[in-house]
């Protein structure tokens, strides 16, 4: 709560921000010039690297071989003192797709090695060991591990409505980056003006929302906001190697289950189901798999139609629309409108902003339809997913679910036996195999 | 009988799990290299992407605009 009062005191002084901005050449003002922080230096962008893919190392080492729950607690409080507080989230993995977008789309746009690596890097580890970014490297993820106080169950039915909402995420922030609009995923990340102990009120509104969300719900923003832990889970589905929580056999005790705030945890399921309700699941899952082409082409549409609005969000798309308008309907007072005013001031022709704004429409359509798609496949895919049955014997993290934060370890008494702090007499006997099938 | 058929599911799903990742792992690879490359190749319709602010710009080392050339120029005149 004292964080949260002092973001709201950190808060930018509200300004009004004029374009074009006032005219003061009767009193010879000038308008201060906006400085911006120097360049890092190239090394240093090298040693950010360094610091990822060793911090990646580490988290699988010490998740797979140490299984160690302090040696991943003490690594995210490394990553959140550096990539957090000391490089104050910048630059970071959730942010790159977004360049990668504007780097495939925009043939004037060069995306630095280092964010290249940033992107490919946690993905790649990813495709191997699962979510170990998110274990004990992402900043974002270790700051709201560590104002988790009392993690209450997220009813199964919000998690898998929520769920959804960091892949709807991934696309808007593609279709906004790849038409040249802006980042809304670093614009609007709520972690960031934490690090930096400033942004502006919004971001601080939503950073003290999410603390407070933080502290009852495990990783909120992770679970269901996060566009770049969309693409981690689709990764972690197709993992070579996953987290168990036993290092032998599972006695069924639950106690894993318990231990994992996130929701995680999935319950031995045999697979099959009866003979009766076969053909009821079978047609079911028949008539989704039609559903699913029948949305990707319903949100293709229905984005096509939105783009026309949505492309006035650009602002060179605004400008066009303000000029276009100010030419049909023209006012003459003597004075010059802001609009012509601001497209003195930018130096820009209006028939290359026109011709800009034509360019930017048919991109926007081009990327609505694309992401209306996206939509639809995820909504498709995800009905999909809910009526399959997976066949399970013990207790496991679910691969795409699991940050691998490493608490259900230490709630296993087989993992108990094997570090040497309970005795194997101690153990509850065995499930047998035919219980379990 | 049924530990084998198992068996045998858990193998073709394993299977079809590599080759997804070595699907997506080539997909990446081949995402990075093309962004890499393009860098590297220089642009011949380079835009200013940080409104002509080269101070603070993210690409400005590998920039071929005016400005940017002045910018690195006078920043280096200005270290020696």
């Amino acid at each position: 709560m004292v964080l949260i009062f002092l973001l709201f005191g950190l808060s930018a002084a509200f300004a009004e921000q004029r374009f074009p901005p006032p005219d003061f050449s009767e009193t010879n003002h000038q308008l201060p010039i906006t400085t911006t922080p120097p360049t890092r230096a190239e090394w240093l962008q090298y040693l950010d690297v360094a610091v990822l893919a060793a911090g990646l190392g580490l988290a699988v080492w010490l998740i797979y071989k140490r299984r160690s729950r302090r040696g991943i607690f003490w690594l995210s409080i490394f990553s959140l003192s550096y990539f957090g507080f000391y490089r104050e989230g910048c630059v970071c993995a959730i942010g790159a797709p977004q360049n990668i977008a504007l780097g495939l789309f925009h043939s004037g746009y060069a995306v630095p090695v280092t964010v290249i690596a940033f992107f490919a890097l946690p993905l790649i580890v990813a495709l191997f060991a699962g979510r170990a970014f998110c274990a004990g490297v992402c900043p974002h993820g270790a700051l709201q591990d560590l104002l988790l106080i009392k993690p209450l169950k997220v009813p199964a039915w919000l998690e898998h409505g929520l769920g959804i909402l960091p892949f709807i995420f991934l696309g808007f922030g593609l279709t906004f980056a790849a038409t040249g609009t802006g980042f809304p995923i670093c614009r609007y990340d709520p972690i960031v003006p934490i690090f930096r102990l400033n942004g502006p009120s919004l971001l601080i509104a939503l950073a003290a929302i999410t603390v407070l969300l933080a502290m009852f719900v495990g990783r909120p923003y992770c679970r269901f906001l996060c566009p770049y832990g969309a693409l981690l889970k689709i990764s972690s589905l197709a993992s070579k190697w996953r987290v168990r929580v036993t290092p032998d056999y599972c006695t069924q005790c639950r106690l894993c289950e318990h231990s994992c705030p996130f929701g995680a945890m999935r319950e031995p399921a045999p697979g099959t189901i009866e003979p009766k309700s076969l053909v009821t699941e079978r047609r079911r899952l028949g008539w989704l798999l039609v559903l699913v082409p029948v949305l990707i082409a319903g949100g293709a549409w229905f984005g096509g139609e939105l783009a026309v609005p949505v492309s006035k969000l650009n602002p060179t798309v605004e400008l066009a629309e303000r000029y276009i308008a100010q030419q049909a309907s023209p006012v003459d007072h003597g004075v010059m409108t802001p609009e012509a005013l601001s497209l003195e001031r930018a130096e820009r022709d209006p028939e290359a902003l026109l011709t800009s704004a034509a360019d930017l429409r048919r991109r926007f359509w081009l990327a609505c339809v694309l992401f209306g798609g996206w939509i639809g496949l995820v909504v498709g895919l995800k009905l999909v997913s809910l009526s399959l049955r997976t066949r399970r014997t013990d207790f496991e993290p679910d691969r795409g679910a699991c940050f691998a934060c490493a608490r259900c370890f230490r709630s296993c008494p087989q993992e108990l036996v094997r570090i040497g702090q309970m005795p194997a007499s101690e153990l509850p006997a065995p499930v047998p195999a035919a219980a379990k099938a | 009988m049924k530990t084998e058929r198992t068996k045998e599911a858990a193998n073709r799903r394993e299977f079809l799990r590599g080759g997804v990742r070595y699907t997506m792992l080539a997909g990446l690879a081949a995402v990075s290299a093309l962004l890499a490359k393009k860098r590297g190749g220089g642009l011949p319709n380079q835009t200013c992407v940080n409104n002509s602010i080269c101070r603070g710009c993210t690409v400005v080392g590998t920039c071929g605009l005016p400005q940017a050339l002045s910018f690195k120029h006078a920043t280096q005149r200005r270290l020696s």
